[in-house]
């Protein structure tokens, strides 16, 4: 059994695609084994059944299928030549096959992306976190309420640790009058130990160094520019 | 490489009748063989041979127009068979019953019915089977051309056409044919 050429070689061999000396062989292989002579026949078998019926085009039906196929095509060049829409501009009339999925694909990013972003841009509730807020000065009707969770240094506990009790605080960043700017200044006066420190203090204004100017001089560390004691009033 | 050759030109009418007598009975034989019907056949060979004049085609041989026409005529026949699949699926769907049964009564001869078993069987095949069988039966081709119109290698279209004998085999019950 072992000596049984490759089987695909007997598909050949019925083809006629075996050259001479295989060829040979294989005939002699067939006229011993049973089993090779067996799948050789049923291949010849299965040839023979599928010619059977084969569709021919005799003579006159090649003749008429000529003329036919002349006019057709006259017709389709004589159509070509004067159609309205030139050829180059084909393309502008094909219409593509898509699968949804793809669809699915260009809308999220063509159109859901963007307008999640933009969305967002807009909507409040998506925008900054609380603590990101700017205060305008001179901009009177600025009328927040800021909620913040601050842990709360008392004076019975001056050190501070994770385990402090959360104060929630919420305050009018600036009101229409501006009497509150700063929400610290109500903090520091509540908690600071030295209570006529801020007894009288309206406005503590707490400048620092404007470090995108340092130099080795140490002369533009504090900027002359005075827009925000202007704007609450500082200078009457 | 075609230096001296008579180029063929599918423009000038006396090369195209030459191609179409050339070509038309082969070119048929497959379009029917695929699309299993004879008048939409006739007009897929229409189609490849208007193409050819429309495209402007050369070539050196009669030969050469002839794997070009297979080409187009087995893809348009496909796509036609895989149409006609799918507008019969639906229409079985709809009328909830079907249509592909065979009555395999006594009136229907045993050569027949064997010769219709080994037609459905060969519809069962994958494609990139049935096709390379398809070319060898009916093309009338040998493996060299067919692995020529399909573009791979010889060596591999006499492996599918061997693959493609064994399935055919094991669809079919090989005991069971008849052979006439």
């Amino acid at each position: 059994m072992s000596t049984c050429p490759d089987s695909d070689l007997f598909s050949a061999y019925i083809d006629g695609e075996v050259p001479s000396p295989w060829k040979e062989k294989l005939e002699f292989h067939l006229s011993s084994c049973l089993e090779c002579k067996k799948r050789t026949e049923r291949y010849t078998k299965q040839h023979t059944l599928l010619m059977i019926h084969n569709p021919v085009l005799t003579e006159t039906a090649l003749e008429a299928s000529y003329s036919l196929l002349t006019a057709k095509r006259d017709a389709r060049i004589l159509a070509r030549e004067h159609s309205p829409h030139p050829s180059y501009l084909a393309w502008t009339r094909t219409s593509i096959r898509m699968p949804v999925s793809a669809i699915a694909a260009v809308l999220l990013v063509a159109i859901f992306f963007p307008a999640y972003f933009v969305l967002k841009a807009k909507s409040p509730t998506l925008a900054a976190s609380p603590q990101n807020f700017t205060i305008l000065p001179g901009e009177s009707t600025m009328n927040t309420n800021i909620s913040q969770k601050m842990k709360a240094l008392s004076t019975s506990n001056p050190v501070y640790s994770p385990d402090l009790v959360t104060y929630t605080s919420t305050k009018n960043l600036l009101t229409t009058n501006r009497n509150q700017l700063f929400t610290i200044i109500s903090f520091a006066s509540k908690f600071s130990s030295a209570k006529d420190l801020f007894s009288d203090a309206e406005i503590i204004i707490i400048k620092l160094p404007d470090l995108t100017q340092f130099s080795n001089t140490g002369e533009q560390l504090f900027s002359t520019d005075n827009s925000l004691p202007q704007a609450v009033g500082f200078y009457r | 490489m075609f230096e001296g050759v008579v180029w063929l030109n599918a423009k000038c009418d006396a090369d195209f009748r030459k191609i179409y007598t050339a070509t038309m009975p082969v070119l048929f034989k497959i379009a029917v063989r695929i699309a299993g019907n004879e008048e939409a056949a006739e007009d897929l060979c229409h189609d490849a041979l208007i193409k050819m004049t429309e495209k402007d085609m050369q070539f050196p041989s009669p030969n050469d127009a002839k794997y070009w026409l297979i080409r187009v005529v087995k893809n348009a026949s496909l796509n036609y068979a895989k149409r006609k699949g799918r507008e019969r699926k639906a229409y079985e769907r709809a009328l909830k019953e079907d249509r592909r049964v065979i009555d395999s009564g006594e009136t229907i001869l045993l050569k027949e019915d064997s010769i219709l078993r080994v037609q459905t069987a060969l519809e069962k095949l994958p494609e990139n089977l049935r096709i390379v069988l398809q070319l060898k039966e009916y093309g009338e081709m040998n493996y060299k051309e067919i692995g020529r119109v399909l573009g791979i290698t010889e060596g591999n279209v006499k492996v599918r056409v061997f693959r493609a004998r064994e399935q055919l085999s094991k669809l079919i019950g090989e005991d069971d044919v008849y052979m006439p």
